[in-house]
């Protein structure tokens, strides 16, 4: 499913217009060499079989000093100067009033930090107009956050925290996705990156830190008491009630979220019905179990769920 | 390259063979029965000539590259080809390209690449190129034993 900008030939920020003013660098100077080398190739072929019968002919020296050792070498340096060049265009120190974001792999959804103590999942708000530090690090295994339209690749590595610039003056939801191989379902570890207006970052960074809404209703009270009772709250947290696990993303928010399971599917009742009776129909051998809930168990739990704005 | 081509050796047909040769007939036409390949295909897998062993390196390189290196590229690209596509489990997608990778880069590349090892000094018209005819002895010319 698609729901953004996502492509890195499409940049929407410093870093990623550095690299692809990089990789059409590459491209142009790829397909010149290209030509050039097809050129003498086919001139080659073409003179060599008119002069087969002359073996005596054999001074190619030059072009092949030219064309093999000369030529490479100067479209070499070239990438590296540009290349060289661009690394040192992508920040790298604090700018001036960065806002810094810890970002959590997990096999398969990220884990979202914020400076006020706000968490969340698999979607990372930032301000546009102000440079944000990711700092990136993981729970188990190594995994990449790429967000191809902001910023090149970061792993994140056991053990250490990485740091990436996020950057961009246009307001937007821009996908990323796990670049870095972390297991069965590392296809289906998506992000979404919103950028919004500072204003509107602040007040949408201010409802999160907010706690659960209660249930707005007798039904979805007793959504609540399914939730705690079949177990799901020993692996998520809903701040401001009992449930404080931390196996699985923080549901506090839940409903205001684009997308469920590492945007994998919309965030929409059906698929939240689906995704909470059985996840491995939408995300095969991820690290949720499935639920036996009767239909009564399973719509009070969908409204409380729901109600989670 | 001598100025005399060895000749034909024993082994694979049209093979001219880099097999220790000296001027006394007899002592050569030993020297080149100890070093001939045994006949047949057993004899073949047992070959100690840098040819034989060469061309068996090339051949199982590519068989390896179409096993695991085509099949499994061309099935895997085959689910990428269209989105959400579910012609493979995500299982079975990590063991084809985990295989496909260690296939190609050990089964294909290193066969292949262990081949281009060879004794003899590269091409004449390259090694003139870079280093002008009359310093071709640089590069020993005359590895091969043939006198
Ligand atoms: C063993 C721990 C575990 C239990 C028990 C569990 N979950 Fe989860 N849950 C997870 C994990 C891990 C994920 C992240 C899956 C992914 O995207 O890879 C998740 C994801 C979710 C999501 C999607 C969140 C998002 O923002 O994408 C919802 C909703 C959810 N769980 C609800 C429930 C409900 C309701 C229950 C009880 C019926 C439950 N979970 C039980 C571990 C658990
Ligand atoms: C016939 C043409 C080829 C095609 C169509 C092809 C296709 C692919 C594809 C689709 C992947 C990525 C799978 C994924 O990560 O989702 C891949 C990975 C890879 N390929 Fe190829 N490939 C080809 C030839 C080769 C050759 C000749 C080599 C070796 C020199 C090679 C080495 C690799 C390696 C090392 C990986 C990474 C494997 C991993 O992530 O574990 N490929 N290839
Ligand atoms: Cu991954």
């Amino acid at each position: 499913m698609s729901f953004a900008a996502s492509g890195a030939l499409d940049p929407r920020g410093p870093a990623a217009r550095a690299i692809a003013d990089l990789w059409w660098l590459m491209v142009v100077l790829g397909a010149a060499t290209f030509v050039v080398f097809a050129v003498v190739l086919i001139g080659g072929l073409v003179r060599g079989s008119a002069s087969a019968e002359d073996p005596g002919d054999e001074r190619p020296s030059r072009l092949i000093l030219l064309g093999g050792v000369a030529l490479p070498s100067v479209v070499l340096i070239i990438v590296l100067g540009f290349t060289v060049r661009t690394m040192h265009t992508i920040p790298n120190a604090a700018p001036e009033g960065a806002l810094q974001i810890e970002v959590v792999g997990h096999q398969w959804w990220w884990e979202i930090r914020y400076p006020n103590g706000v968490i969340s999942a698999n979607e990372v708000h930032i301000p546009a107009g102000r440079p944000v530090r990711l700092e990136l690090t993981t729970a188990d295994v190594i995994h990449s956050f790429w967000v191809p339209a902001l910023a090149g690749k970061m792993d994140l590595v056991p053990g250490r925290s990485n740091t990436l610039w996020i950057d961009t003056d246009r307001p937007g939801v821009y996908e990323g996705q796990c670049a870095e191989f972390c297991g069965l379902q590392h296809a289906k570890m998506r992000l979404l990156a919103v950028a919004e207006p500072e204003g509107r970052f602040s007040e949408w960074l201010a409802r999160q830190r907010a706690p659960a809404a209660t249930p707005g209703s007798p039904s979805a009270d007793e959504g609540q008491q399914v939730f705690a009772g079949v177990g799901c709250a020993s692996c998520h947290t809903v701040r401001g009630t009992a449930a404080d696990g931390t196996g699985g993303p923080d549901l506090t928010h839940l409903a205001s979220r684009r997308t469920l399971a590492a945007a994998t599917v919309p965030n929409t009742p059906e698929h939240l019905e689906v995704w909470v009776t059985d996840p491995h129909a939408i995300k095969e051998g991820v690290e949720m179990p499935a639920t036996e809930l009767d239909e009564r168990q399973r719509r009070e739990l969908i409204e409380y769920l729901e109600g989670l704005r | 390259m001598s100025d005399v081509e060895p000749e034909e050796g024993p082994g694979l047909p049209g093979s001219p063979r880099a097999t220790p040769s000296v001027e006394e007939p007899a002592t050569d036409e030993e020297l080149a029965s100890e070093w001939a390949d045994p006949p047949g295909l057993w004899g073949h897998l047992r070959a100690v000539q840098n040819d034989a062993i060469g061309k068996r390196l090339l051949l199982t390189g590519f068989f390896f590259l179409i096993l695991g290196g085509s099949v499994d590229s061309l099935v895997m690209r085959l689910q990428l080809a269209r989105p959400e596509s579910d012609l493979l489990s995500p299982q079975l997608f990590n063991e084809l390209f985990t295989n496909h990778g260690s296939v190609t880069m050990f089964l294909v590349i290193l066969p292949i690449v262990s081949l281009v090892e060879r004794p003899e000094p590269l091409p004449y018209s390259i090694t003139e190129a870079v280093l002008g005819s009359d310093k071709k002895a640089v590069l020993g010319e005359n590895t091969t034993p043939a006198t």
